[in-house]
């Protein structure tokens, strides 16, 4: 499936956040377009392909990987941080709860991420019950602020800025790649050139990663 | 017709399991009397069988050369399978192998050449007195046969079943070939696979009774008593102020949040099946009549997800409205999934009633308490749901009355061999997750070394798919009927702990693998993860049952 579209880079992007916060719906709102109220919970870690344009002719193929929320499964799922390039913080607008724990998945991210550079992206989920609401925009905004990274609130049932959120997201990580900040190497799957980038060498993104990042390109054409 | 089958089977493998039998006895006759009955209820299954092929077949009243035909078409496949049945007198074919025995699969497909031959070849047609009869009727018969051989395995079961001491070793090999559907011969052959029943027949009564007085103990300390007790001061809980950490309440509220994510799984369980979503019969009567100050699981999960989400009291009763009026609006939204239980969908939330969720949410509150310690993880939820499925669906109205305390006790005695699976301190030790996967990947190495290579190339570790397949045991992957069936062979081999899944989920791997040969990381992963629900799950047992006789772990 994949390899009939070209595409100049992959992300591989973790979902992460408390239980029913609508992790697993939110993927399924962006990658096939459909609302599911309850879907089974994700036990362990599930995984799903998106193709994005982040910048006209430029296309971004995300994997994504949605984890189990609970406590029991992060040891589990603490091996899939360290080759992700991008982590979405969820959290449920209506569940107060589920916000006081962000800095938690955010502090385990950080740690397990390292030594490679992320990129974060906090989401309120659920915002069509907008009547149910406990956390208030302003709140999810200053959080985002106080540990410098991007929010957005979004719904998966009526999809409002579900697809947002995902470009943004990889938009972030594309630009801090041509500004030489993350980079392109072996032996982590954050982030691989695509097979179009391989082939054509004139194409602009590789332009600019050359530029940037000349010490090892070719070796992730797979 | 039969001839060549017959003589076929006298060149069978040997059995290497006759070399653990106990020597037989000189005076012992060859031809016992096991041996005569199991003659003659398969004469009497044939006879019968192509009787009422023939019965059916001449209900215009005369004798036509198709109805003699379809007959006798009927009269020797039912002797083909019956050949296929005696190759062995204690193991079901699988487990032999339907391919073990080259001569016999040779004669058999002889035997079905010749017969088509004598239906279809003009010549033959003339001296058989047949006529060619069409494919529907060909079907027809293989049903009516697969019928005959259903109802013998029934009989099997019954007679098995019904005997003062039931027979495990025997039970054990006839359960995992599967379980029919009918008569709740499944769900009694779990409890006894689940050693919740004795083999004595005998005890059963007096045990039941005791055990479910038990569990009625275990609703009252667990639900009731600390109910009541906090419905006394919930008045004083609602004052932000008063959240002291006295260490009661602590536990109280550590509690209701078990209680909450158990309730939000219970939910979903299942939801292209109404059934879970349908009132039972038979709500915990203990629970029903308390008064009303008592605080049942159904007002806790109210009350605390308020108490846990609100923080000022002026908004609490705006809360209260939402909360009110949020609940048929989700009803509401089953009901559109599951029309079989349209009428009833309003009674589910009424006092006095309870979905079948609702059962389960109980049982897995009280394990969970029962068992603080593992208390209650995601997933728990896909392991109860099928076995509580089966035993509140028994056409048996006693065992279906105590289809929740049994359920308890089955589930009970299945998570001592699974909750390493579910305990985070065991991941790292030999019988926990990450050592089961760990397994399966180096059976795989013997079963398929091509894709086990792949994978290995692709770095397509088995945490990423193999995580679910192993811990929910295969429930989240194929519709219920499969899971059910699934189960019947897992659990018949449950006492090597499980080993049978490992060999089902490289088999589930091996019926893909042309596709992962071809396939990407992400191809693979997704097909892995989503694996194809329709698959025929027989396929996949089949499949397993060889590689389990080929490779030994």
């Amino acid at each position: 499936m994949d390899n009939m579209y070209s595409y100049d880079y992959q992300f591989r992007l973790i979902v992460v956040g408390d239980s029913t916060v609508g992790k697993s719906s939110l993927l399924r709102s962006f990658c096939d377009g459909v609302f599911s109220q309850d879907p089974d919970p994700t036990v362990g870690v599930d995984f799903n392909v998106r193709i994005v344009e982040v910048k006209p002719g430029v296309k971004v193929k995300l994997q994504l990987w949605d984890t189990a929320g609970q406590e029991r499964f992060r040891s589990i799922t603490r091996a899939y941080y360290r080759n992700s390039v991008g982590v979405l913080l969820i959290y449920d607008t209506t569940n107060y709860v589920s916000f006081t724990h962000v800095t938690s998945w955010l502090n385990e991210a950080r740690a397990q991420i390292q030594p490679y550079h992320s990129v974060f992206l906090l989401v309120g989920t659920k915002i069509d019950r907008e009547s149910e609401r406990q956390v208030t925009t302003e709140e999810g905004k200053a959080f985002a602020d106080f540990h410098n990274i991007s929010f957005i609130e979004t719904s998966s049932k009526s999809s409002l800025y579900v697809q947002e959120a995902f470009t943004m997201i990889a938009r972030e990580i594309y630009d801090m790649l041509t500004e030489g900040r993350i980079h392109v190497q072996s032996g982590w799957d954050g982030v691989k050139t695509g097979p179009k980038s391989a082939n054509s060498n004139q194409s602009q993104p590789i332009e600019i990663a050359q530029n940037v990042q000349p010490r090892r390109n070719g070796c992730c054409s797979s | 017709m039969d001839g060549p089958p017959a003589q076929s089977l006298g060149v069978e493998p040997v059995d290497h399991d006759v070399l653990r039998k106990p020597p037989r006895k000189v005076t012992d006759a060859m031809i016992s009397k096991r041996l005569i009955i199991h003659m003659v209820t398969s004469a009497a299954v044939i006879v019968i069988g192509t009787l009422c092929v023939f019965y059916a077949e001449m209900r215009d009243g005369k004798v036509t050369p198709r109805d003699t035909t379809m007959t006798f078409t009927c009269f020797v496949f039912f002797d083909m399978f019956n050949a296929l049945s005696c190759r062995s007198q204690t193991k079901f074919i699988f487990e032999i192998g339907l391919f073990s025995n080259r001569f016999f699969l040779v004669a058999v497909f002889l035997s079905i050449v010749g017969q088509l031959a004598v239906i279809y070849f003009p010549p033959l047609q003339y001296v058989f007195q047949t006529e060619a009869i069409s494919l529907t009727d060909l079907t027809n018969i293989n049903r009516t046969i697969r019928m005959a051989l259903y109802q013998k395995t029934m009989e099997e079961f019954n007679k098995l079943l019904k005997s003062d001491t039931i027979d495990l070793k025997k039970l054990k090999t006839l359960a995992f070939n599967g379980c029919p559907t009918d008569s709740g011969i499944r769900s009694l052959t779990w409890k006894i696979l689940l050693n919740y029943l004795v083999l004595d027949r005998t005890k059963w009564a007096l045990y039941l009774s005791k055990q479910r007085e038990l569990y009625r103990g275990y609703i009252r300390e667990t639900i009731i008593k600390p109910g009541l007790q906090s419905s006394c001061q919930s008045t004083v809980v609602d004052h932000p102020l008063n959240c002291a950490p006295n260490s009661s309440w602590a536990a109280y509220f550590k509690e209701n949040e078990v209680l909450l994510q158990i309730d939000k799984d219970c939910r979903r369980l299942c939801p292209d099946l109404s059934f879970f979503q349908c009132k039972t019969e038979y709500p915990c009567a203990e629970i029903m009549n308390q008064e009303d100050g008592f605080e049942s699981l159904r007002k806790r999960i109210v009350s605390s997800s308020l108490k846990v989400e609100s923080r000022s009291q002026s908004r609490l009763t705006g809360r209260l409205e939402i909360q009110s009026n949020n609940k048929p609006s989700h009803q509401k939204n089953n009901s559109s999934l599951n029309s079989a239980c349209d009428d009833n969908e309003y009674e589910v939330l009424a006092a006095g009633c309870e979905a079948h969720w609702e059962v389960v949410e109980r049982i897995l509150f009280v394990y969970s308490k029962l068992n603080s310690g593992q208390s209650y993880v995601q997933g728990m939820n896909e392991i109860i749901g099928p076995i509580y499925y089966t035993f509140a669906t028994d056409p048996n109205v006693e065992w279906k009355e105590h289809a929740e305390a049994d359920t308890f006790y089955c589930f009970t005695s299945l998570m001592t061999h699974l909750r390493e699976n579910f305990m985070k301190i065991y991941d790292n030790s030999e019988f926990g997750i990450l050592g089961r996967m760990q397994k399966f990947l180096s059976l795989l190495n013997k079963t398929d070394k091509e894709v086990y290579d792949l994978f290995e190339k692709q770095n397509l570790k088995p945490e990423f798919y193999s995580f679910r397949w192993l811990t929910l045991l295969l429930s989240q992957e194929f519709h219920l009927p499969d899971v059910l069936r699934i189960w019947d062979s897992l659990f018949a081999d449950q006492d090597q702990n499980f080993q049978f899944l490992l060999y089902l989920c490289c088999a589930m791997v091996t019926l893909q693998r042309d596709q992962l040969l071809n396939g990407s990381q992400a191809q693979n992963i997704r097909l892995l993860q989503n694996y194809p629900p329709d698959t025929d799950v027989h396929k996949i047992l089949q499949k397993a049952a060889e590689l389990k006789r080929i490779h030994h772990l």
